[in-house]
């Protein structure tokens, strides 16, 4: 009894003095954030289905439909309302239920101690908000404008709604912006110089093809949504022709695999077209009518192209080549697709040239399942609502200022009048994604502060100030269209934002909240919003009639995902191009006026030299987008270290023998990697795929050079990259 | 008379894209590292000229199935109307000797629950009329049900490199070989 | 001699336990100067049991003993351990060591829920934050404990911790110790895990 007494007394005393000390209410109390008495409402416990939209830098774009019981996440799959997705993801796609639930997402905004430490404090969305809004506001009045403030947000969440970022800052005033695109500028122009911009036919249509050349594209990793197409064609008789430096999974499953030396993809187009020249198989009436240039082309070619040369360039067969070209010709409709990576090359964008050429005068662009595909943006007409503020009253000077994304690192250290200060980083992982990353790590350290909005730890959040948490697709509102497809698909809130995390857009206005707090009028970005009152903001009578859905609600209460009307979906069907001139362009003056030839003509392919004589190519990974899903664990246990692949032959003459590490090095860096040996890649060039940073301390950029490729300021501001003409020497680790 | 259902997995059209074992897996909600059906990459000289194949595999549904006549509790059955070799896992003591005992490997050890896992061949839809998770999410549409006493379709084979000898177990799975491409490649 | 839990540890100690590692997993530790934290080990000394064993008893010493530096550092590994971003090092979820998948939100994350309910409770951002953090196990724990009004508190409290607390945080301790760069989180795991054991009558309960 005294025991109890005395325990009891000293119970009192603990608690209470603990209490106090920590000057708290005790746990339990209203004051808490913990458990609360039971709101009367029970949590929903029914199964209920919504429909999301893989928002990521990919072809594919699907519709999913995600099973939600007791407000929890249960199965991601595809929609079978939408005859691309047909009820299938990829198997990124497949991963999403981990990448909602894995306990190592970013859950609440956190600031860095000492950039790089690790050592990081919880803030709240307040501070966060207050920090940076004063750091803007600070910029703002040091500088007279706000050009110190860059932002670098590009393709890792392609929802329409995440223009916010974009939008915000446009709101506070001018500010500096990373530019271009890393991915397809070089191919975007040519097809801008030969038709007026990038248009492809709709994937569906590989069915229709009666001919189908893969030129330098991998869809069966990349696309496998239009694979299934291609695969489905091939069973009732389209013939399937690769042409690729690698033999790729797709080229596993050519009729035919032409191997190609890298970068000579235009000698062997011009080549084709030489013989197609010479054999008059080629549409006169169609180059006569809808073209311009044709007999300059022709000259260019008789005068310099022959198929001799072009087998010599390319190291494909003379007779080879005759025999494709003549299929290709003769086999209508034949539809090409030109991959992103054939054009990462300084020659690139003339290459593309030289393809597109070859499809017109064989009269297959403006056919269905023809067409010389790349890329498109016809289904991207909206308001995009989220950018139309504008700079507040009063703001000095014009415009944003541009660096190239391409040359980040280099070009934010060179930037002057004012300097950058201070950077804004959204949908990119620009330390493990940009070239030269040593050199951007070098920008980073002269900004005052490095903000990063992003889903999980990586080195570009490693290495800023302040992350601040977002949602995934489950946990918000939007609307996604594809860059290569005809659908469009209705993102719904399917649970509540786990943790703190906030969409882009919910951040912008949260942080203009902020601004116009400790200075009123300095953003004109509204401060606060209903998600989907925004999302129908972004319908226009265009978008209206090209889809023939009235809007968003409607749009999520019939199937989720619409397609287009089928007048968009073959490309250049009435010939009426965006050239100058209305025609297809085989001279371009355009392409004179941005520093080109104006005719598709074949440029030297950038060459090895003595001391690093190995070509060493970086295409997309099948487990990954860029930096994205490769960390997911579900797919570490199929591949959980990235790998260089090289020939048998080549392995042997460094006496490499499989998963040996091997050194791969070059004037940008190297890295140690083990080796995979295989005869799907020829001798002189290894393989690294693009995107790997988790566990190790390097990227596959660390040795490519911010190199660029040929084409690309017309239609993207900046050229792309060539990230497929590196050299590097390689060495038994 | 009753059905023989098996697996037809069509390695021409596979494009060794790991969807099939992940869904199931999401599906099923299964521990990270277990898997009821796996994707391999097969041997790339397959067909002479190198390629890169895989092929994907689950339970092979055996018709004398060494799981069932290596399990002391009588965990498993082979349902009579079509041949589909369930595991019960109420019954399972995780003593693994199915895992031993087939030749393929199939029943894994979920080391939480202490009970042997493996494909069922996602019966449970299949009476509903649906079909199994890999089948229906495969984007190749390269995986397929047949019930085998109906159909013997041609040219597929029981055998592929890294697969166990068919003879041991009479797995029900058949596979479709890829046919050879032409290659030109650079000397 | 074996200690059993109702002879060791007086209802009023148990719950001045629970309240600690509520705090503790709620952040409210972080912001303690040295002299606070010398505070708190007085009132923990205050409960004799515990400081008698040996690990305990050094962990007080080292708490009681901690540098500025200490606790400078202290806020940055606990977030390393518990809160991000990084991939955190020592969970604090339950379904992260109980789920198949690692995942949070899950069945066992309703299983705690469900204990939540029958008392009349639910985590205030239900569905936002999972249910199963130990900060709300924790409470739960603490609720249940202060109100003899509940129908079977007692066997609820026990349920609850053999069929969750227990299952899980020894594991997280061992996690925590490590991993953890810092006296105070390792002081305090090093607690934990001994008052846990006490918890689950030094059964071997893993
Ligand atoms: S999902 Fe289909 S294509 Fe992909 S690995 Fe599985 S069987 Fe092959
Ligand atoms: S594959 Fe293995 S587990 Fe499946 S039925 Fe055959 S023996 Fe049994």
């Amino acid at each position: 009894m005294l025991a109890d007494n005395v325990s009891r007394r000293t119970f009192l005393k603990g608690s209470a003095a603990l209490s106090t000390l920590l000057g708290l209410g005790a746990i339990g109390s209203k004051a808490t954030n913990g458990l609360v008495p039971t709101a009367a409402a029970k949590s929903n416990s029914q199964k209920q289905q919504f429909f999301n939209a893989c928002p990521r830098n990919c072809y594919d774009t699907c519709s999913i439909v995600t099973t939600v019981e007791d407000g929890r996440i249960t199965f991601v799959t595809g929609n079978e309302n939408n005859h691309y997705t047909k009820g299938r993801l990829c198997v990124k796609g497949n991963t999403y239920p981990r990448i909602v639930y894995s306990p190592d997402r970013i859950k609440y905004p956190m600031r860095q101690k000492g950039r790089g430490s690790g050592n990081w404090e919880r803030i709240s969305w307040d501070e966060a908000y207050t920090i940076i809004a004063k750091k803007m506001l600070d910029i703002k009045k040091e500088y007279g404008n706000t050009l110190p403030i860059c932002l670098n947000k590009y393709s890792g969440n392609f929802n329409i709604l995440n223009y916010a970022t974009e939008g915000m800052l446009s709101s506070i005033g001018f500010t500096t912006r990373a530019q271009g695109t890393p991915c397809d500028p070089a191919g975007s122009d040519a097809q801008a110089f030969d038709m007026g911009t990038a248009y492809n036919n709709d994937p569906e249509q590989f069915m229709d093809a009666e001919y189908i050349i893969l030129w330098g594209a991998n869809p069966a990793w990349t696309s496998a949504h239009s694979m299934y197409f291609i695969e489905q064609a091939k069973e009732k008789g389209t013939k399937l022709v690769v042409i690729d430096p690698l033999i790729t999974q797709t080229a596993s499953k050519a009729d035919e695999y032409i191997q190609i030396k890298p970068s000579t993809d235009g000698a062997l187009a011009l080549g084709m077209i030489r013989y197609i020249m010479d054999q008059h198989l080629y549409d006169e009436e169609w180059v006569n009518n809808h073209a311009i240039g044709f007999h300059e082309f022709v000259s260019y070619v008789k005068k310099n192209i022959t198929v001799e040369w072009a087998a010599e360039k390319t190291g494909v067969p003379k007779p080879v080549i005759e025999r494709i070209a003549r299929e290709y010709a003769t086999s209508k409709p034949a539809n090409i697709w030109i991959g992103f990576g054939m054009q990462r090359h300084t020659n690139g964008g003339s290459m593309v040239r030289a393809i597109d050429a070859l499809a017109a005068l064989t009269s297959n662009i403006g056919k269905k399942g023809g067409g010389v595909n790349y890329i498109g943006g016809e289904t991207w007409g909206f308001n995009y609502h989220t950018m139309s503020f504008g700079a507040p009253e009063g703001t000095e000077g014009e415009a944003d200022r541009y660096v190239n994304m391409n040359n980040f690192g280099a070009q934010v250290l060179d930037a002057q009048d004012p300097p950058i200060k201070m950077m804004w980083i959204a949908c990119r992982n620009p330390i493990a994604q940009d070239p030269e990353p040593n050199v951007v790590k070098k920008a980073f350290d002269q900004m005052d502060l490095i903000v990063t909005a992003d889903l999980y730890m990586n080195q570009t959040v490693e290495y800023s100030d302040i992350v601040l948490p977002v949602t995934t697709p489950f946990e918000t509102v939007g609307i996604n269209v594809s860059y290569w497809h005809y659908w469009m698909n209705a993102n719904e809130q399917a649970i509540k934002p786990l943790y703190e995390t906030k969409s882009d857009l919910e951040i912008a206005m949260g942080l203009s909240k902020k601004l116009n707090e400790l200075e009123a009028g300095s953003c004109t970005f509204p401060v606060s919003g209903n998600l989907v009152e925004w999302v129908e903001k972004e319908f226009n009578d265009d978008i209206r009639k090209l889809f023939g859905v009235k809007s968003w609600d409607e749009l999520r209460k019939n199937g989720g995902t619409v397609k287009a009307s089928e007048k968009v979906t073959v490309a250049w069907e009435d010939l009426k191009f965006r050239t100058p001139s209305g025609k297809y362009e085989f001279f371009s003056k355009k392409a004179v006026e941005y520093g080109h030839h104006p005719l598709p003509v074949f440029i030297e392919e950038y060459k090895a030299n003595n001391e690093y004589p190995i070509r060493c190519i970086s295409p997309h990974w099948k487990l990954g987008i860029h930096s994205q899903f490769q960390h997911i664990d579900w797919l570490g246990a199929i591949q959980d270290h990235p790998f260089v692949e090289m020939h048998p032959d080549l392995a042997k003459k460094y006496s490499i023998r499989e998963n040996d590490m091997v050194n791969v090095r070059n004037e940008a860096g190297y890295l140690t990697l083990p080796a995979k040996l295989t005869k799907t890649v020829p001798v002189d060039t290894v393989v690294m795929y693009e995107g790997w940073w988790k566990d190790v301390h390097y990227t596959e950029n660390f040795n490519v050079k911010a190199l660029p490729s040929d084409m690309g300021d017309y239609s993207k501001g900046q050229r792309g990259i060539a990230f497929h003409d590196n050299f590097v020497k390689i060495e038994k680790a | 008379m009753a059905k023989k259902l098996g697996f037809l997995v069509n390695i021409e059209r596979c494009i060794g894209c790991h969807a099939c074992e992940i869904s199931c897996k999401s599906f099923y909600q299964l521990e990270p590292s277990m898997r009821r059906r796996t994707v391999r990459e097969l041997p790339e000289d397959l067909v002479g000229s190198p390629v890169r194949a895989f092929v994907s595999t689950a339970c092979n549904h055996c018709d004398e199935p060494a799981c069932q006549k290596a399990c002391p509790v009588g965990a498993y059955t082979k349902r009579d109307e079509d041949g589909i070799v369930v595991h019960n896992q109420e019954l399972c003591i995780g003593c693994q000797m199915c895992g031993k005992a087939c030749p393929y490997g199939v029943p894994q050890y979920n080391p939480v629950k202490k009970k042997m896992d493996k494909c069922s061949m996602c019966y449970d839809r299949l009476d509903v009329g649906e079909s199994p998770i890999c089948v229906s999410k495969c984007p190749m549409e390269a995986i397929e049900i047949v019930d085998y006493n109906e159909v013997q379709p041609s040219g597929t084979v029981s055998l592929v490199p890294t697969f166990a000898d068919p003879s041991i177990t009479h797995p029900t799975t058949q596979f479709i070989l890829p046919k050879p491409g032409k290659q030109f490649r650079r000397a | 001699m074996t200690i059993t839990q109702e002879t060791v540890m007086k209802p009023e100690e148990r719950s001045f336990y629970y309240q600690l590692f509520c705090h503790y997993y709620r952040g409210d530790l972080l912001q303690l100067t040295r002299k606070q934290w010398k505070q708190v080990v007085q009132i923990i000394k205050e409960y004799q049991y515990t400081s008698l064993l040996d690990e305990v008893a050094q962990s007080l010493q080292v708490l009681e003993e901690v540098t500025e530096r200490n606790i400078q550092t202290f806020e940055y590994d606990y977030n390393r351990l518990f809160v991000g971003p990084n991939k955190l090092l020592a969970s604090p979820f339950e379904s992260s060591y109980r789920n198949y998948e690692g995942n949070v939100l899950q069945q066992e994350t309703l299983n705690v829920r469900n204990f939540y309910r029958y008392v009349g409770l639910q985590v205030a951002n239900e569905g936002q934050i999972p249910d199963d953090h130990i900060q709300f196990e924790l409470e739960f724990i603490l609720h249940v404990l202060s109100q003899p009004t509940i129908e079977d508190h007692r066997q609820i409290y026990k349920m609850f911790l053999e069929k969750h607390l227990l299952q899980w945080g020894f594991k997280h301790c061992e996690l925590i110790l490590q991993n953890s760069q810092n006296p105070i989180t390792h002081a305090m795991a090093v607690i934990l895990k001994e008052f846990l054991q006490l918890e689950g009558g030094n059964k071997d309960v893993s």
